[in-house]
């Protein structure tokens, strides 16, 4: 098979799924404010006016951060929602490089939102070229002497838990978040005192409205940081996964055999393996990176089953 | 990528703007009870739009890993826009949960408008923040 073209293989752009996540998320930030106004106008329209906008102003707050969780929580990484169903495949080469994309700063501030773990790009042997360039492709990545790369997305262990848990926690956040908000809105408007404020009576309302949603979202997005650090505390108590563990030992230069899930990325249109269920090291390269197809050529024989290229 | 992370700024800032102003609406002060100027209903937009623009805009960086003054610049211009346009038109719509519809809709257009005119090539911002 001859080398594939490095970059882009057909005009256009790739074409995006309809990302339900985002509308489920909206819809369901969208009935909680709904929910807070009815909430609010029963309880508070007869007696105050402004209580029933506090009221709502809390409840959108809180909505948001519910629907920002939602929204991690529904994406299609195999833990709620399974990954893209794509073919499984094997196939070998030489490691050229490994990320590593756990963030401190995401575990701890944002545990909802955690990806996979890492990815190693293969420089795969030229009898694997169909697997960068399967149908459907858009982008071709190569390294920096131009031999083809087939990126290989790992799965971490412990996003699943944090994810669950940070559900969990936003639910009882955005309840405490609605009541705690409403009574800091209360502090501040009377120690604001708006009805003496003038030509800036409506700012100065605004001003509570917009202390009453912080505040509301701040102990929402508390209670998901605190669910989320249980979740990935508890995950993180099982088995380690052997794959996590193989790939944390790689480097450049690794001759591996790998099999995965095989997938077109909906954002950039490249191959990949989403995710990555083995990874067998079967030895080192002699020479530094970049490597070319022909050194992945030249190492052992993988594996593998005897792959046939399609027709056509 | 960055096609909807615009969409995502019009549509957060124009939702709180809407629903915000919205809830103003029937608050009346003083008497005889005094209408708040556009300037005025525009300098509350533009508040609660900045506030939002501000808070998403940290939020992006934190979970995407973007570039920071790029994200933030352009929250600020999409949320000043929506600020200053949405405000006056949310406080004068009769329902306040009429108001964030239709903010949040005009908020996304201007968002995406805005990116048509600033992010030109979706591919190369796909490439450099995935």
């Amino acid at each position: 098979m001859t080398t594939p073209t490095c970059g882009a293989q057909q005009p256009g752009s790739v074409p995006s799924p309809f990302a339900w996540q985002g509308i489920a998320a909206i819809s369901a930030g969208a009935a909680l404010i709904g929910l807070g106004y009815k909430i609010g106008s029963a309880l508070y329209g007869a007696s105050t006016l402004f209580g029933a906008a506090t009221f709502t102003a809390c409840a959108a707050g809180a909505a948001a951060i519910f629907a920002l969780v939602l929204y991690y929580a529904f994406k299609a990484d195999g833990c709620i929602i399974s990954p893209a169903h794509g073919e499984p495949i094997c196939l070998s080469g030489i490691v050229q490089d490994t990320t590593d994309e756990r963030s401190t700063a995401v575990a701890i501030l944002a545990p909802y939102a955690m990806g996979p773990a890492g990815l190693f790009d293969v420089v795969i042997k030229s009898d694997y070229f169909q697997y960068v360039t399967g149908p459907g492709t858009y982008w071709v990545y190569c390294n920096g002497v131009g031999a083809p790369m087939l990126p290989c997305i790992v799965k971490s262990e412990t996003a699943c838990g944090a994810k669950i848990g940070s559900l969990v926690g936003v639910t009882a956040g955005a309840v405490a978040g609605a009541i705690v908000g409403y009574m800091a809105a209360a502090a501040v408007g009377a120690a604001l005192g708006c009805a003496a404020s003038g030509p800036f009576y409506l700012l100065c309302l605004l001003v509570v409205l917009i202390v009453a949603a912080i505040v509301a979202a701040a102990v929402a997005m508390a209670g998901a940081i605190i669910g989320g650090w249980i979740g990935e505390g508890i995950a993180s108590a099982g088995d380690s996964d052997p794959v996590v563990d193989t790939w944390e030992g790689l480097s450049a230069g690794i001759i591996v055999t790998v099999k995965g899930n095989w997938i077109v990325n909906p954002d950039i249109g490249n191959n990949e393996l989403f995710y990555t269920t083995s990874i067998c090291r079967t030895g080192p390269f002699a020479t530094p990176p970049d490597y070319t197809t022909a050194d992945a050529d030249s190492t052992a024989a993988a594996d593998c089953p005897i792959v046939t290229a399609p027709i056509g | 990528m960055s096609t909807k992370l615009c969409l995502w700024f019009g549509l957060l800032s124009g939702t709180f703007v809407g629903l915000f102003l919205g809830l103003l609406h029937g608050v009346a002060c003083c008497s005889p009870p005094q209408v708040p100027t556009w300037a005025q209903l525009a300098l509350d937009g533009l508040v609660v739009a900045l506030v939002v623009g501000v808070i998403a805009a940290a939020l992006a960086c934190l979970l995407c890993r973007l570039p920071i003054v790029a994200v933030f610049a352009l929250a600020l211009l999409i949320c000043t826009l929506v600020g200053i346009l949405l405000g006056p038109l949310a406080y004068h719509l009769p329902h306040p949960l009429l108001a964030l519809a239709v903010c949040a809709l005009l908020g996304a257009l201007i968002g995406r408008l805005i990116c048509r005119v600033f992010c030109t090539d979706a591919r190369y911002f796909a490439r450099v923040t995935s």
